[in-house]
């Protein structure tokens, strides 16, 4: 989609006023204006996306990969082992995710692969939690029962029996967490800790442009409007699964 | 209930020991010589080893775990590479502020979301309007929502001063913005439990008996009400605490949100692992806090605790 709205090279492309000022939004040629260093903010923009998408998908299936393995586990063998994993995972929730993200992306490293691994490493307590509290009530139900008095493996029944039942809460995990992974992605670049300039990305876009707030407000409003939207897109879809399979999630969900 | 307290004293001490542990262990992997960066690029073998020597660098990770412990018992969690200052000197000059948004943010939370869900949980029907304010600002995030008020407020109608530090009206919009960030989640706990109190056989009793309907909301229904969200605000503290860092970073609010981010491109690890264990202690402080206050309230609580 990206290259649409301009080629690779049009986000080091130069367009700036005659008084040194970024173009504002709805110039000639740079529809979107461009950045305080003449940048177009249209191609910029679009490419932010493909950015924000690329580590939202990747950190998504690894975050809830890991948490729904620590959930299953967890809920399914009870004992020790749950005892164990949860208190890891309530170690994991008990820290703000910025302030522990700030100190693992100093460690991790910046750029998009840092934000997948932070995003991973922070995220996959929470949907661990929620999948524990379902497998826990999927354990009393009888087919699992039976599977268990029938000898059949734990591993089995887990993937055989507990997973599959799990899938519609798992989709709308999905579409939440991504949600919350978009804005902490955003959120990590905007303070400096996540993608690193030049590559294009909403929040360091914003970061970039907190200083022309008083004369082109357009720098900062554009990438916050993607950010803004594309969460939206996310809630609305976990919002519609939900609904559909009439999936309840209390707990909020979104953190930043 | 003495049991109680020592089983949630004991499990926050086990949390915070498992976050600095975590962190620790974070720490030690990365590669880099902080000796050479407090020495700087040009000092001599000599110095290197003193520095190193100075801050237990010599030693083996576990001698080091020790001292970082013994010294976190103590109140003390090193010096900043950068600052050459003790970090928990630099914590405590900025934690006031920081606990001062927080508590703001928490209040405008209950309030705004509390009135909310009221105010949609006293009608038989959810309104339109509460769905889509909600979706609508659980789509925006902490920071977003900040450069939202601090265009519309600060700068086009400049209502409050953004200048960056404290005082003085200056905390309105940082923590209106938390309040509003929240707001969504608790206008709809809120909401339920209006809905579920008003349906409830003691409400039916009360009203039955002649009581007026004020008594009956006041007494009755919005004491059961709000105990939900006080038990959401317990456990949602931490990712207060994480627009608090956003917020605190957008308006120049000069608290440990503040410090950290400075660390972070300074490299400056003990002022990170520092916030990170304040941050947890914070958190199940807190946590506790907000446990204890709704079990005053809410008799019910109190019962399930034994």
């Amino acid at each position: 989609m990206a290259p649409v709205f301009g080629a690779p090279d049009k986000i080091y492309a130069d367009g700036i006023s005659p008084h040194g000022l970024p173009l504002p939004f709805g110039s000639a040629g740079h529809l979107f204006g461009t950045d305080s260093i003449g940048r177009d903010m249209l191609a910029r923009l679009a490419y932010g996306g493909r950015t924000t998408l690329e580590f939202t998908f990747i950190s998504n299936v690894t975050s809830i990969g890991l948490g729904a393995v620590v959930g299953v586990t967890a809920g399914f063998l009870r004992g020790w082992t749950e005892m164990v994993l949860m208190r890891i995972t309530e170690i994991f929730l008990s820290v703000p995710t910025v302030i522990s993200g700030l100190a693992l992306a100093s460690v991790v490293g910046e750029g998009v692969f840092g934000v997948i691994v932070v995003v991973t490493a922070l995220y996959w307590a929470w949907t661990a939690r929620v999948v524990f509290g379902e497998t826990l009530a999927l354990r009393r139900r009888t087919f699992v029962e039976a599977a268990v008095a029938q000898g059949v493996p734990s591993t089995t029944i887990m993937r055989r029996h507990i997973v599959p039942h799990l899938s519609s809460l798992l989709l709308v995990i999905a579409a939440l967490n991504g949600a919350a992974v978009v804005a902490i992605g955003a959120g990590l670049s905007y303070l400096g800790a996540g993608v690193q300039p030049p590559t294009p990305e909403w929040g360091a876009m914003i970061n970039d442009g907190q200083n022309a707030l008083q004369y082109a407000p357009h720098e900062v409003v554009e990438p916050l409007i993607c950010i803004v939207l594309t969460v939206l897109a996310f809630v609305l879809i976990g919002d519609g699964i939900a609904r559909r399979g009439s999936v309840s999630l209390r707990r909020s969900w979104l953190d930043i | 209930m003495a049991r109680y307290l020592a089983t949630r004293i004991g499990l926050g001490v086990l949390t915070v020991f498992g976050v600095v542990l975590l962190t620790f262990v974070l720490m030690f992997v990365v590669p880099g010589d902080p000796a050479r960066t407090i020495a700087g690029p040009r000092a001599t073998p000599q110095i290197l080893a003193l520095v190193r020597a100075n801050l237990h660098l010599n030693q083996s990770v576990l001698a080091q775990l020790g001292h970082y412990l013994a010294g976190i018992v103590h109140g003390d969690l090193g010096v900043s590479y950068v600052q050459d200052q003790p970090v928990a000197q630099l914590i405590i000059d900025r934690l006031p502020a920081t606990i001062e948004l927080g508590l703001a943010g928490l209040a405008l939370e209950l309030i705004l979301g509390g009135a909310f869900g009221v105010w949609d949980g006293i009608r038989p029907r959810r309104s339109r309007i509460l769905a889509v304010v909600n979706v609508g600002l659980l789509s925006v995030p902490a920071f977003s929502l900040a450069f939202v008020l601090l265009l519309l407020f600060g700068y086009k109608l400049s209502l409050f001063p953004i200048d960056g530090g404290t005082g003085g009206t200056r905390i309105v919009l940082p923590a209106l913005t938390l309040g509003l960030f929240g707001m969504p989640y608790y206008a709809n706990v809120v909401r339920d439990a209006m809905q579920e109190t008003l349906a409830a056989p003691y409400t039916r009793t009360a009203v039955a008996k002649g009581l007026p309907r004020r008594a009956v909301l006041r007494r009755h229904v919005l004491r059961n009400a709000f105990s939900p969200a006080l038990t959401m605000a317990g456990l949602d503290f931490a990712i207060l605490l994480s627009g608090v860092v956003f917020v605190e970073t957008v308006f120049g609010w000069p608290g440990i949100g503040q410090l950290q981010t400075q660390a972070f491109y300074n490299v400056d690890r003990p002022v990170l692992m520092g916030t990170v264990v304040v941050a947890a202690v914070l958190v199940v402080v807190a946590t506790l806090a907000i446990d204890l206050i709704r079990m005053a309230i809410d008799p019910r609580t109190r019962l399930e605790t034994q």
